[in-house]
């Protein structure tokens, strides 16, 4: 996992859920991190990485961990 | 109190233009949804509205009002052309102080603003034109009909998101009731946006194709566009003018949800308690209610919940319920007012309006729609429902004229 | 003219919450009103920050300064909000708050149900339209933050007042040009006599952004550098604009006598009007005509003879245009001695809140301090009526007549 990537999408979401830390598998639903806050982390992420992220898998987004997956994943499909 | 009646309906709207030709093509089951032409969507992931074709405005306007005026503005005041001359009401009778125009919308002149921000952001600010600037402000809606008709009286715009129409409708009869005027030219009008339409994409609100309100495999919303307009008026007023009067506008809800910006409240407090304002306001009982026609957008959450409120007023009875958004989409601020026009012709004639693209039950919408085809039923008391953003909840009740009983309680406290 | 059979029982102000340039609360705006020649220094101290340098270059404009919505709100939650959105939700708490319906983020005196928000605002949050399009137009609309949405619908900062406060009557937000703020207290009138709710949030609010000066200026109205600014004045070369949120409690007067809250003032009166221009090439315009009947309509919807009016509080913002109608219509109604004072001179044009903060003018007057510059005739020393007149851009006026204490009201014939 790369671990610059996952600093810089851990500030991302630190800064939309208001809170200091984000751990790297508790669920977001625990963090109060609702559907808006995740469709904003997708519509953040999207715009930094020029990725897209299809509105299918918004799902797949539950931790930290995941959403470095998905993103590597966009990153090298693209 | 005086009584307040619907005297005259005005339409514009992707089902076609004037009362009647929108609720023929509602009786006909036509779907107003088609690829968007004004505006580019290749980049949005979604390309289907309920956009309005073929509306010319120089058909309804004066070239010096379609010089002065954006798309919205036009919209509404050719609707509300149509509405007084529907009502029959002569220009001297509408060149008075007590005319009042209160419209509702939730963009109003986009189209103007991004016109004049697209110049500025791409060629500075000495691009912008100034003699487009006076022609934004949510303000002017109900100037321009004002002055397209001669009324004098209160001019405002309600925007209270997608419930404006209902918004506007509901204050335009507590003016009349509250003897600060006799005709008041109501409704909302809305127009399809490039900026509105990326926000509902993102917020994962749109549906690719179709909207099914109330199906168990409904993907959401279809925004759309037009206006509605209804010109209302007192009892007194219309009698002596010996106007027809098609429906009453009886007892009305409004409250605010006070839970989240753009989803309902889980136990839709708000709009149960609309909904039941609106109906014992209204002098009358639950079981009195013949027709909803329904907010029913198409997202999952909307129409679970509006089904639970449903059911926690008419419990086991399966009052028949309907959305108008699986034909002409999700029109905004627009769309009760558009909703309010086909209440108003289904109290006329006694047809429940259909809803398109309902093909899987959901246990969780446990309703009585009426699905695929118009119904002919019992139509003597409609209730119009919208929940919008915001967590605005708003329903009308429109009553067949002489139904409601003389005495009517104010509103439950 | 038709008689109007409205109301009812006169409506009791019993919080004013104010997020202005010369202060923020109730407290802060009357202290600085003492002074009005220290207090219009202060709202125009220099270039506004909120403007940026490339579209405003030399602006003058009535900021709120060192707006910090956290100081009253806390830090968390605040992120989406716009500055129309933070300023309504702080003059609302502090409304609330002075009215004692809240004390430490509870409801004190009435439920949450029976509590809702009138608020009025002309042009909204013109800075997230222009935020947002620019994303879209500049990088691809798909970027569009779909949390800020929301705050391009022009009702959403009053939405998000009901959320962060809990208030759960009506919410209705009006726009009217200049008159929303006046015109809010008949939609809350309105809603108070169907008995909908208690106690509403009236006012509205108003900021400054790029796009809004940038009209403006290219419209060619302002009066920046050393063009007068004297609103009501003849010699005054156009306006400048200002920005802020007022809230007023507004309750019906024998509910907050039996719940014992302090009554600022009553609303006894409500007028309205429009008039077209008489070109069909025209749009901008005042009427006159209309103006007069706003006025008139408020009088006589107070059972009020003219005489009785001991302040008048003008629309006028320094753009002859506008100001020598409105100027007119007064005289014509009141003759030449009534006190006319012209609030705008110290705050700027605050547009659709204006009607607000002309009322937040007038109590402070109410309790003794003299709350704007007058151009003509003076105020006695304890005034007991005063009008707020606001005029519009296209041809619309409205006015409201406020009361120090009771007066029995005749019921108009319908």
């Amino acid at each position: 996992m790369n671990q610059e990537l996952k600093q810089k999408l851990k500030e991302i979401i630190a800064e939309i859920a208001e809170i200091e830390d984000i751990p790297d598998d508790k669920p977001f639903k625990d963090l109060g991190i609702d559907s808006m806050m995740a469709i904003e982390i997708i519509t953040d992420v999207e715009r930094i990485y020029k990725i897209k992220i299809p509105e299918e898998e918004l799902e797949r987004i539950v931790d930290l961990n995941s959403v470095v997956v998905l993103v590597e994943e966009k990153l090298a499909q693209a | 109190m005086t009584r307040v009646y619907v005297t005259g309906l005005g339409v514009v709207s992707s089902l076609g233009f004037g009362r009647e030709n929108f609720f023929r093509s509602i009786l006909e089951s036509k779907s107003g949804l088609s690829p968007i032409e004004s505006f580019d969507t290749e980049k949005l992931g979604r390309s289907i509205g309920g956009e309005v074709k073929g509306f010319k405005p120089r058909d309804f306007l004066t070239a010096a009002e379609s010089r002065r005026m954006g798309r919205c503005s036009a919209y509404a005041v050719a609707a509300s052309r149509m509405a007084v001359e529907d009502a029959k009401l002569f220009p001297q009778q509408l060149q008075s102080e007590r005319v009042s125009v209160i419209v509702g919308t939730t963009m109003g002149e986009g189209d103007v603003i991004t016109e004049l921000e697209q110049a500025w952001i791409h060629k500075g600010v000495d691009a912008v034109e100034t003699a487009k600037l006076p022609r934004y402000g949510t303000t002017l809606l109900p100037i321009h009909i004002a002055r397209a008709l001669g009324a004098r009286g209160m001019v405002q715009t309600l925007p209270a998101a997608c419930a404006a129409g209902n918004y506007a409708i509901s204050f335009a009869a507590d003016l009349i009731r509250a003897g600060r005027a006799d005709v008041v030219i109501t409704g909302a009008s809305e127009i399809l946006q490039q900026l509105q339409f990326a926000g509902f994409v993102r917020l994962g609100a749109m549906a690719p194709e179709r909207c099914q309100p109330f199906d168990k495999n409904r993907k959401g919303m279809i925004i759309g566009e037009g206006a509605g307009i209804l010109v209302i008026e007192s009892e007194k007023h219309a009698l002596k003018r010996d106007a027809k009067l098609l429906a009453e506008v009886a007892g009305c809800g409004l409250a605010c949800d006070a839970h989240h910006i753009t989803r309902p409240h889980p136990e839709g407090t708000g709009s149960l308690y609309a909904m039941t304002q609106a109906i014992l306001s209204s002098g009358i009982k639950p079981e009195e209610v013949d027709f909803i026609n329904a907010h029913g957008t198409g997202t999952h959450s909307n129409d679970k919940i509006e089904s639970y409120i449903i059911h926690q007023i008419f419990g086991d009875r399966k009052v028949p319920v309907s959305s108008l958004k699986s034909m002409l989409g999700h029109c905004m601020g627009a769309a009760s007012a558009l909703e309010a026009v086909a209440c108003v012709m289904t109290v006329e004639t006694g047809i429940y309006t259909p809803t398109l693209g309902y093909e899987t039950p959901d246990p969780e919408c446990d309703i009585n729609l009426v699905a695929d085809k118009p119904v002919e039923g019992k139509a003597e008391i409609v209730l119009n429902n919208s929940l919008a953003f915001g967590g605005y909840d708003a329903t009308v009740t429109f009553a067949k004229p002489g139904r409601l009983p003389e005495w009517r309680p104010s509103t439950l406290q | 003219m038709a008689a109007v059979d409205s109301s009812v029982n006169p409506l009791a102000i019993t919080g004013l919450g104010v997020v202005s340039s010369i202060g923020v609360g109730r407290e802060a705006w009357i202290l600085a009103l003492k002074d009005c020649e220290k207090a219009r220094a202060r709202a125009f101290r220099g270039a506004p920050t909120v403007l940026s340098a490339e579209a405003a270059p030399g602006a003058i404009a009535a900021e709120v300064w060192d707006f910090d919505a956290s100081l009253y709100l806390g830090n968390k939650g605040l992120r989406n909000f716009d500055r129309l959105t933070r300023f309504l939700i702080v003059a609302g708490k502090l409304a609330l708050e002075d009215a004692g319906l809240k004390k430490d983020g509870e409801q004190r005196a009435i439920r949450a149900e029976r509590i809702g928000v009138c608020s009025a605002t002309a042009y909204g949050s013109l800075d997230s339209i222009t935020e947002l399009l620019k994303v879209s137009e500049l990088e691809d609309p798909r970027y569009v933050n779909p949390a800020r949405f929301p705050n391009t619908v022009i009702n959403s900062a009053a939405a998000y007042l009901s959320i962060w406060e809990d208030l759960r009557a009506p919410n209705t937000t009006v726009v009217d040009g200049n008159c929303g703020a006046l015109d809010a207290i008949l939609t809350c009138e309105t809603h108070l006599y169907n008995t909908r709710a208690d106690v509403f949030l009236v006012g509205g609010g108003e900021i400054l952004s790029d796009p809004l000066y940038v009209a403006f200026k290219k419209l060619g109205i302002l009066a920046e550098a050393d063009a007068a600014f004297a609103p009501g004045l003849p010699e005054s070369r156009g306006m400048r604009l200002g920005e802020g949120a007022v809230y007023l409690c507004v309750e019906r007067s024998a509910d907050a006598r039996r719940r014992g809250a302090e009554m600022r003032a009553e609303i006894v009166g409500y007028g309205n009007a429009f008039e077209p221009p008489s070109s069909e090439a025209v749009l901008v315009h005042a009427s006159k005509s209309a103006i007069q009947r706003a006025i008139q309509m408020a009088l006589q919807d107070a059972s009020l003879d003219r005489t009785q009016v001991d302040i008048a509080c003008l629309s006028a913002n320094g753009i002859a245009q506008f100001d020598r109608p409105e100027r007119e219509a007064l005289a014509e109604i009141f003759g030449p001695d009534i006190a006319i004072a012209v609030p705008k001179s110290i705050y700027g044009e605050t547009l659709g809140a204006s009607g607000a903060f002309g009322i937040a003018a007038v109590l402070s007057w109410f309790e003794g301090v003299p709350a704007a510059p007058l151009i003509c005739g003076a105020v006695p020393k304890h005034p007991l009526r005063a009008l707020v007149v606001t005029v519009g851009f296209y041809g619309n006026a409205s006015a409201v007549v406020l009361s120090r204490g009771p007066i029995v009201r005749k019921r108009g014939e319908a």
